[in-house]
């Protein structure tokens, strides 16, 4: 009882998810086990439909301007999102820092909204960014804010891919960083995702102990490196997490 | 430019795939779950083909089934087709330094929007210090008639394509100060050509100003870069005189060619 066009042409449209550059109808066929003249329908669809485009007028594709379309009523009635929002852009004006929020997908992080600072070089994860969730403070602060069996079995299927040379990459320290993330509030990386920038991070968990995603603040490393000041950048972000959950209680 | 009716005769055209992009985007506009009904009336599908792609969709997981309801709604999944545009978007992504860069020197409301057939659609958006939940999110769409982003891309067509869009483009108003009318609309769209910017008040958002600056590549404009003041407050002297050389700065820095 499903379509099947839809579910293949959609398919065709997430190999852009998984590959690099932009694509040609071969190219495609070669990712996928579908054949040339099915991949072509489905190309030629996207792209009468704005889901594709050409690059540069060329044969080759890229994602086009009506993906921006399906996210914007995910994000507008994402009640935590919205509770969220004042408490980012204070963060984000009173440190001076970039403030971002995630969910947790399956193992890894997913960003929905990122207020941006002038650091932005150290910024490199437009919205809808994943990352490993063990690798990254928000993932960790999730995590350690879960019951400790839906941690584990969620941990027990992941991999630990080396990002950067800092990457913690062995399961005992990264339930190490997850425990030391739940005794103080907030979980920390430094360059484990990115070389020169690390983060902090609080889980947002309601009255009803679900947890929606957690709140970052990101920025230098050397600036995180500073214990006390991290800690004020710690303390703030799991301060700004409860007060967002204890909005969504209600 | 303006629509598919071309495309749908072609045989390669799976008209299953259009009718499972108009559930998710009724999805998308709604201010809420939705059940089949509600997408019927929405869509203009039969109950039972929204059976068929509503099933579709959730096997693919762009939507999922509220428990212990017969409603509907878009999941996370939806945020990675944003992402595969953000991500392979040459032009989104070197715009961004410009916009963050814009919205660190006014601290206001910076968007970037492209067309999208009768529409402008949001790329970016960066909330202003003292930015609201809705000024932060893409994928919002509006008219482009009545969005100043648009006002500039619509200056930038031949009078015969300007007939044609407005011969086609949906006139509805979105807020209570929106123009309607062709020729009043036309007015405003030359008055923009000739200054090289556009200013439109609470016409796509009530109690807001929204200023567009037109992106071009050769003559044509193919994006705009705007800034969002709330109308409380706002002098348009002093506005422009602030924001016009930076919002300006932007733009041409973003243009090609």
């Amino acid at each position: 009882m499903t379509s099947t066009a839809l579910l293949k042409t959609l398919r065709t449209l997430e190999l852009f998810q998984s590959s690099d550059g932009a694509l040609s109808v071969k190219d495609m066929a070669e990712l996928s086990s579908e054949s040339a003249s099915s991949i072509q329908r489905s190309a030629y669809t996207l792209e009468a439909l704005g889901y594709l485009e050409r690059e540069e007028g060329g044969i080759r594709y890229v994602p086009g301007r009506s993906c921006l379309r399906p996210v914007y009523g995910y994000l507008r009635n994402n009640q935590f999102l919205e509770a969220a929002t004042p408490y980012l852009i204070d963060l984000s004006e009173r440190f001076e820092t970039r403030a971002d929020l995630t969910v947790l997908d399956g193992i890894e992080i997913v960003y929905l909204s990122r207020i941006p600072s002038k650091d932005e070089l150290l910024n490199l994860s437009p919205l809808g960014r994943r990352w490993p969730a063990a690798s990254t403070a928000s993932g960790r602060a999730i995590l350690s804010a879960l019951p400790v069996e839906t941690r584990n079995s969620l941990l027990d299927t992941a991999r630990f891919p080396r990002i950067t040379p800092r990457t913690l990459v062995n399961r005992a320290d990264i339930d190490r960083a997850i425990e030391t993330a739940r005794d103080l509030g907030y979980a920390y990386q430094d360059e484990e995702v990115l070389l020169g920038a690390a983060s902090v991070g609080s889980a947002v968990v309601d009255g009803s102990n679900h947890v929606h995603g957690s709140i970052i603040i990101g920025g230098p490393s050397k600036v995180f490196r500073d214990d006390a000041q991290r800690h004020i950048f710690g303390e703030a972000v799991a301060q700004a997490a409860a007060a967002i959950g204890a909005y969504l209680k209600t | 430019m303006w629509d598919t009716t071309s495309a749908e005769s072609d045989p390669r055209y799976l008209s299953s795939v259009e009718r499972g992009f108009r559930v998710l985007d009724a999805l998308s506009l709604s201010s809420g779950p939705m059940s089949l009904t509600e997408l019927a009336d929405h869509t203009k599908l039969a109950v039972p083909t929204l059976q068929r792609l509503t099933a579709t969709l959730i096997e693919a997981g762009y939507v999922e089934k509220i428990a212990g309801t017969k409603r509907y709604c878009p999941t996370v999944r939806t945020v990675d087709l944003l992402y595969s545009y953000l991500s392979r978007n040459q032009f989104a992504k070197r715009a961004w330094p410009h916009l963050v860069k814009l919205r660190e020197e006014l601290g206001l409301d910076v968007s970037l929007s492209v067309p999208l057939s009768h529409s402008m659609i949001y790329v970016h958006r960066l909330p202003g210090f003292r930015g609201n939940f809705e000024n932060t999110l893409p994928g919002r769409k509006v008219p482009m008639h009545l969005s100043a982003s648009g006002r500039c891309v619509l200056s930038s067509i031949s009078a015969a394509d300007l007939t044609t869009y407005f011969e086609n483009a949906p006139m509805q108003a979105i807020t209570a100060w929106s123009l309607t009318e062709p020729a009043a609309l036309k007015d405003e769209i030359l008055h923009c050509r000739n200054q090289g910017y556009a200013l439109v008040k609470q016409e796509a958002s009530p109690s807001m100003v929204t200023l567009g600056c037109p992106v071009t590549k050769a003559s044509e404009a193919i994006a705009g870069v705007s800034v969002h003041i709330p109308l409380a407050g706002f002098k348009e002297e002093t506005f422009l005189e602030k924001v016009l050389p930076a919002a300006v700065s932007v733009s041409q820095a973003i243009s090609q060619g």
